[in-house]
């Protein structure tokens, strides 16, 4: 008897917590009414112990992951019984997983109040009504202190959604001992527009490559390094991919300089100039004589043990529009906010002018702030000059386009099958019509 | 007559009880198997933008119709085909060949049988790493490259090729898993009565006879049971090919759980995904039927 007793205690224990359980995946189903009830329960757990409201914050996971922590502190120290920022750094790679969060995320309704993305993903989450305009909340000498580029970026159908705390920008690096060995005199650029050619620059990537070492490196990773990376090939060649107004991609992503740009990129693979899948840090292992990348890879630069230099973006031919790339993950607030202003006040602290270029500093990126990278000798002198040279004259954001994640996806996938055979033209077309369509089926009502 | 009533009341409680018992199972299997797929059949017939989860179109089954007509679905099921076709035979045949070479109970033969069940419990993200990393088309990068350039051949493109990349996943696919199947077979083989090989020994049957003889018929329900679960399991493919091809080149390795996931999340059409997640499951639950009925038929 007693055991059948307990056995029914234990029994009807597991049922309860399972019943629990049951309840809120029943609830996944989004109906508003249910989104409201939970939210009025998250609303009450989003209070601590002490009465301050917590403010969630989403990042994705590099190298001021601390430097976060140590700021957050201080905000948190400075608005005690108000607010308490709470931080959730998300572990990005490079093949889009910080958009899936945030896509799962709003399916579940739990995005948090201020989320970091990616430059481009600014329009995709307007034009979607993830994210609200933030520019009551932001001083207007902030928002005017925007590098061009980073303000060009935040701001969708002529409404300032983000702030950035530091930009970016590629250039051509080059190994200076390789160079000399193999007896090679390099052009060096004094301004973007007389930067080295395609042509110049396949001569060189031919000229350095031999037995174990490739020429060059031109794939940063698989998922967004792609077009970010990439992209100024096309925009120098006479295509930005889409229509102005983001709505259209044939004629754009396909078109003859598109396909220009592809062949270019294609013979440095095809003729074994470049790795299709380089292993990582190629160029600092000395495994490629010179590659296109970032303005983060300075920080990585103290430890190349061989002499290194930098130089623009590479241009189509002398004359053709010189391009470089920009952007980077810059802070929104979400429409499921119930604090916007607070949140707005967490960004505010978080991009001061002291904060941006602290932030700068430990990330090796440049100031998204003008008067920051103004007042930072660091920025004035080569080799960093270069990226900040760019920035100020040839950069050219990413496509803007509701459909960004289509855009981005078919690029790389596209570039990819084309480097292993497939044909330009073909995949280029095929590729404009996909995001055509996607566009035609989600926004063309 | 008190006595029969007394028998009745308790086969009666011991029915509740065993209901009770079962409940728990019968609540997880309703959670998470029922309502997701009741949620996913809802979906299905709706056009639902991932982003907008408030503006859910009734459409009917225009996102069925949309699927069948869709060539990426098809270049889809047939990768997850062909995936399934080879690597089943192929991991089961690994893993009774490796499960017979450890079954020997000689000195240091269990190194070897954790050497070999080890890449079942490693992580499949960091195999595909790993691997990604050998199979790199650069001899100086790759490994497999690296020999096969020393002994003379040009280099292979295994990843970076629609001819060989999902043959490379393949093979990777059988290394990482055989390893599990082989601790199965391995405990048929031990089940087997010593015996039956005495036995055949003394009436003069060679290695081979004993092994067509007595083990294939003796592993006959083990190997129904692994070759079920093994081709369900190929038929989830999505890690390796997400880690090291992102589905190309050129489609050659997206697998149908791909194709799901590139709808729901990178085209952002959460209805045609689900559509599609539908199909697969009846996929699924077809085939492991089929199989089921075939395996059975030659009892």
């Amino acid at each position: 008897m007693k055991r059948k007793v307990v056995s029914f205690i234990i029994m009807a224990g597991l049922i309860a917590t399972m019943a629990g359980g049951c309840g809120t995946t029943g609830s996944s189903e989004s109906d508003e009414t249910s989104n409201e009830k939970k939210e009025e329960a998250a609303n009450e757990e989003e209070t601590t112990s002490e009465g301050e409201q917590i403010i969630s914050f989403w990042k994705s996971s590099d190298a001021t992951d601390g430097w976060y922590e140590e700021k957050i502190e201080e905000f948190n120290e400075q608005n005690a019984g108000k607010y308490k920022v709470e931080m959730e750094v998300v572990a990005s790679s490079g093949t889009f997983s910080y958009d899936d969060k945030v896509s799962a995320a709003v399916t579940s309704n739990t995005l948090p109040d201020i989320m970091m993305v990616d430059g481009p993903y600014v329009s995709t989450y307007a034009e979607n009504e993830l994210i609200i305009p933030i520019e009551q909340y932001i001083a207007a000498e902030d928002k005017e202190d925007l590098m061009p580029g980073a303000l060009q970026q935040n701001t969708y159908d002529g409404q300032l959604y983000a702030y950035s705390i530091t930009e970016s920008s590629v250039a051509l690096y080059y190994n200076i001992d390789m160079l000399e060995a193999a007896g090679i005199k390099m052009r060096t650029p004094e301004a973007p527009e007389d930067a080295l050619t395609w042509e110049e620059f396949e001569e060189i990537a031919c000229a350095l490559t031999k037995d174990d070492v490739v020429g060059t490196n031109i794939i940063l990773d698989k998922g967004e390094g792609m077009i970010y990376a990439l992209l100024p090939f096309y925009v120098s060649a006479g295509t930005n991919l889409i229509s102005e107004d983001g709505t259209q991609a044939t004629g754009y992503f396909n078109n003859e300089a598109a396909y220009e740009a592809t062949e270019f990129l294609n013979n440095l693979i095809q003729n074994g100039y470049a790795n299709v899948d380089p292993i990582d840090n190629e160029f600092a292992n000395q495994k490629a004589a010179t590659m296109i990348s970032g303005s983060y890879q300075l920080a990585n630069a103290e430890s190349w043990d061989f002499n290194w230099g930098v130089t623009y973006y590479p241009i189509k031919e002398t004359g053709a529009e010189a391009a470089s790339p920009n952007g980077d993950w810059v802070f929104t607030i979400t429409s499921s906010s119930d604090k916007p202003e607070a949140a707005a006040g967490f960004i505010s602290f978080i991009c001061s002018k002291e904060n941006c270029a602290e932030n700068a500093k430990v990330n090796s990126k440049i100031p998204a702030r003008s008067s920051v990278m103004e007042e930072s000798e660091e920025w004035e002198k080569y080799p960093n000059s270069i990226f900040r040279e760019e920035l100020l004259k040839t950069s050219h954001a990413r496509p803007s386009t509701p459909v960004y994640a289509t855009l981005t996806s078919e690029f790389s996938n596209g570039l990819f099958d084309i480097f292993s055979g497939a044909d330009i033209q073909e995949t280029l077309d095929n590729a404009a019509a996909a995001i055509d369509k996607e566009y035609e089926t989600v926004y063309g009502k | 007559m008190k006595q029969v009533q007394n028998k009745n009341k308790v086969k009666q409680r011991e029915t509740i009880t065993a209901y009770l018992f079962s409940l728990p199972a019968i609540i997880l299997l309703i959670t998470f198997i029922a309502v997701p797929v009741v949620i996913a059949l809802r979906y299905s017939t709706m056009e639902y933008n991932t982003l907008r989860p408030n503006e859910k179109i009734f459409i009917g089954i225009k996102n069925y119709i949309d699927l069948f007509q869709d060539q990426d679905f098809w270049i889809a099921f047939k990768n997850t085909v062909y995936f399934a076709v080879i690597v089943v035979p192929l991991q089961c045949g690994l893993a009774l060949a490796l499960a017979l070479l450890v079954s020997k109970r000689t000195r240091g033969v269990s190194i070897f049988r954790i050497a070999f069940f080890s890449p079942t419990v490693t992580s499949m993200v960091v195999i595909a790493i790993l691997w990604q990393i050998m199979l790199n088309s650069s001899p100086s990068q790759g490994w497999f490259n690296a020999i096969i350039t020393s002994i003379g051949f040009d280099s292979i493109p295994f990843l970076t090729s629609k001819d060989t990349a999902m043959n490379s996943i393949i093979v990777m696919s059988a290394w990482q898993g055989a390893g599990y199947q082989m601790m199965i077979f391995l405990a048929g083989i031990q089940g087997i009565s010593t015996d039956l090989y005495e036995a055949a020994s003394i009436d003069g049957a060679n290695v081979f006879q004993k092994f067509r003889y007595i083990t294939i018929p003796g592993l006959k329900n083990v190997t129904k049971y692994i070759i079920l679960i093994t081709s369900i399991q190929a038929m989830r493919l999505f890690t390796q090919p997400y880690i090291m091809t992102q589905g190309g080149p050129q489609d050659s390795t997206k697998p149908l759980v791909y194709y799901i996931y590139n709808v729901a999340f990178r085209s952002r059409q959460f209805g045609y995904a689900c559509a599609a997640a539908v199909v697969y499951f009846v996929i699924i639950v077809a085939l492991s039927l089929l199989l089921k009925k075939v395996l059975k038929s030659d009892e």
